[in-house]
């Protein structure tokens, strides 16, 4: 499996994840919903796993690759919130971001050879990346959920703001999971934990505002703040994560980063 | 001195938590708005940061004349990590009086004992450039710095043995104009796997292959270093293992447009020779991409003085491998590409960093706490919503 066989996959997965979408609107369609969504998971974890075999290494060194685990993590993390907390427009939403990421994927792939660079040849690269982007794919939900509560925020506003406050309380425990792993392997591939580099600057950053984020709930005496000041440090801590993620290599602060390969 | 700054900013943590508890305006140093404030005050920094070059000795333009363009070393900077650390630790106290048998105050903790270990590893890390060549032993090495200076080690270094490997060459058909890999949209590639065309060679397997556009190619020789020249209007290959030469491959090529066969050596050439490629049309070309590498060793002595006798110890470098010695930590720096294999001269980076001990005993702290607040969350009761 290569990204040659990747659109199959994709369209397939995507298919599958449309129909459900719709599906989920439907009270009665709830379990062909669920199963459709699964399904659609299930073949893009083939893809995924097909991909791991075919390259020998973890599909985790390009940001194409990336993307792909990206839209993985969304859809599951979708599904996951949807089946648990019956929020009928989260397929629709997980699936509409997914999409933009496989088109990306799409339209422009990369070469990918068996090729990894010599650096990321290290114990912590997959638990590095597969925890940031396990995080990204929750905070995704997160901000979707930030958007629906500034929007409407007499609808089920206490409920939604507890599936808030839980999903990002574990989205951002596994994103500074993430950055203890990365300074760990940091010390071990540059001899220094922690070098202010464009890529990890905004990697604080984004952890800065999802603290703030859950800190200012914290918060009571200054009610404002404590609502609406939260959402948007959320929806602040996910542009920023997007910078983190790619939108730095179109910075002129990231020219010679360390992170760049 | 690292230690008498550590003491001093714990002090002044705890003189102002103990004087928070008589000050009401104290006091609100240690809340979680308080701590809010100041991580967004360094949001604010890092914000500047991850968007403005960091670079002092650029052209003087109006990012530099507002100091962005040397933050990290600006007052704003240090004080407003050295705020967000004293404010950290002061919530980091109040949670634990305030808290006291809920676990989840170590993450507070773990987070404070990092970041002031990462504050004090950033100011005393030592750094040292150890370059010597290949087979000479070396005690001096020069000091990371605005001012470099010698410095003698309590060990010499001697670079033994340095080695590169290579992934295998990939072979591709790229427009002749743009250098872009066909097809555009959708490029690829053959990637030779050494294994089966040594089996095909030895007549014990069939020859690698992979129709790209409308040709297809078969791989019938694979030489990991050989000398390509010209010869009789053709390119011909010899193996020779002689430091620099380059990969070759002789392939067959059939279009199932034209019907056409041709046979050629492929290379992606070195700096002793040229590359080796074929032009199809007057728009594409077949070749070989540079070998990427895959991973550099250098085998090091370090010659030791112990006991007033002298010790050689044998150990190698490579990329995420340091290797320990008598507190520093040697790493390999530079990585020889094709173009300076003759080249002896190797780079070492030491570290010598007395507080990372500190940094990972707040990990430490960090993770186990993140363990147990996931097993809280997990199994927590969850909402349910109705939503429609």
């Amino acid at each position: 499996m290569n990204w040659n066989t990747y659109p199959y996959f994709a369209l397939a997965a995507l298919a599958c994840w449309s129909l459900a979408s719709v599906l989920a609107f439907h009270g009665k369609s709830r379990k062909a919903s669920l199963v459709l969504a699964s399904t659609g998971l299930g073949i893009l974890a083939l893809f995924i796993g097909g991909m791991w075999i075919e390259l020998q290494r973890p599909p985790l060194a390009t940001l194409g690759e990336t993307r792909l685990w990206y839209s993985f993590f969304l859809l599951f993390f979708g599904l996951l919130v949807s089946s648990l907390y019956r929020y009928r427009w989260i397929p629709a939403l997980s699936t509409l971001l997914s999409l933009v990421f496989s088109l990306r994927n799409l339209i422009d792939p990369a070469i990918h050879t068996q090729a990894l660079q010599p650096v990321l040849n290290s114990f912590w690269f997959v638990p590095h990346v597969i925890t940031y982007i396990f995080a990204y794919g929750l905070l995704a939900v997160t901000f979707l959920l930030s958007v629906y509560r500034l929007l409407f925020p007499q609808r089920k506003a206490l409920e939604t703001q507890a599936h808030i406050d839980r999903l990002s309380g574990i989205g951002s425990a596994f994103l500074l999971l993430g950055i203890c792993l990365g300074i760990v392997w940091a010390k071990q591939a540059w001899g220094n934990f922690w070098a202010w580099d464009p890529k990890e600057t905004w990697a604080l950053a984004t952890l800065l505002c999802y603290g703030i984020a859950l800190g200012l709930r914290h918060c009571p005496e200054v009610p404002a703040l404590s609502v609406k000041g939260s959402l948007v440090f959320q929806i602040l801590g996910f542009l920023c994560l997007q910078i983190c993620w790619y939108g730095i290599n179109y910075l002129p602060s990231a020219q010679g980063s360390l992170h760049a390969y | 001195m690292s230690i008498i700054l550590c003491i001093a900013i714990l002090l002044v943590i705890g003189l102002l938590y103990f004087f928070s508890r008589k000050s009401k305006l104290l006091a609100r140093f240690c809340s979680p708005l308080a701590l809010c404030i100041t991580a967004f005050l360094m949001l604010a920094s890092c914000i500047i940061l991850g968007l403005v070059r960091q670079d002092a000795n650029s052209a003087p333009d109006l990012l530099g004349r507002l100091g962005f363009r040397s933050l990290k070393d600006s007052p704003w900077f240090i004080s407003t990590t050295l705020l967000f650390l004293i404010v950290l630790g002061m919530f980091t106290l109040e949670r634990f009086r305030t808290q006291k048998r809920k676990v989840t105050g170590f993450l507070a903790s773990g987070i404070f004992v990092t970041v002031l270990g990462l504050f004090m590893s950033n100011i005393t890390v030592e750094r040292y450039l150890w370059s010597g060549l290949q087979g000479s032993p070396k005690w001096e090495v020069i000091e990371n710095g605005t001012q470099p200076a010698t410095k003698k080690l309590p060990f010499a270094i001697e670079v033994s043995d340095y080695r590169t490997d290579f992934y295998p060459p990939v072979i591709y058909i790229v427009e002749s104009k743009t250098g872009k890999v066909l097809p555009i949209g959708a490029p690829q590639s053959l990637p030779i796997d050494p294994a089966q065309c040594q089996a095909y060679m030895a007549g014990e397997g069939p020859a690698q292959e992979k129709q790209i556009q409308e040709w297809k190619i078969k791989i019938l020789e694979y030489y990991p270093q050989a000398w390509v020249f010209y010869d009789s209007g053709q390119y011909q290959a010899k193996v020779s293992k002689q430091v620099g030469n380059a990969p070759a491959a002789k392939v067959e090529l059939s279009s199932s447009i034209s019907g056409e066969n041709r046979t050629t050596w492929l290379s992606c050439g070195s700096d002793i020779q040229l590359p080796a490629f074929l032009r199809l049309d007057s728009a594409r070309l077949i070749g070989m991409e540079d070998p990427v590498p895959s991973r550099y060793v250098a085998q090091l002595k370090i010659y030791e003085i112990e006991n007033e006798k002298g010790a050689i110890r044998t150990d190698s470098v490579w990329p995420n491998h340091p290797l320990k010695v008598d507190g520093y930590a040697i790493y390999l720096k530079s990585l020889k590409q094709t173009s300076n294999f003759w080249d002896r001269n190797v780079q070492l980076e030491l570290v010598k960093d007395p507080w990372s001990p500190c940094v990972y005993a707040g990990l430490t702290l960090i993770l186990l706490s993140l363990f147990e607040s996931l097993l809280q969350a997990l199994f927590r009761r969850k909402p349910r919503s109705k939503d429609s």
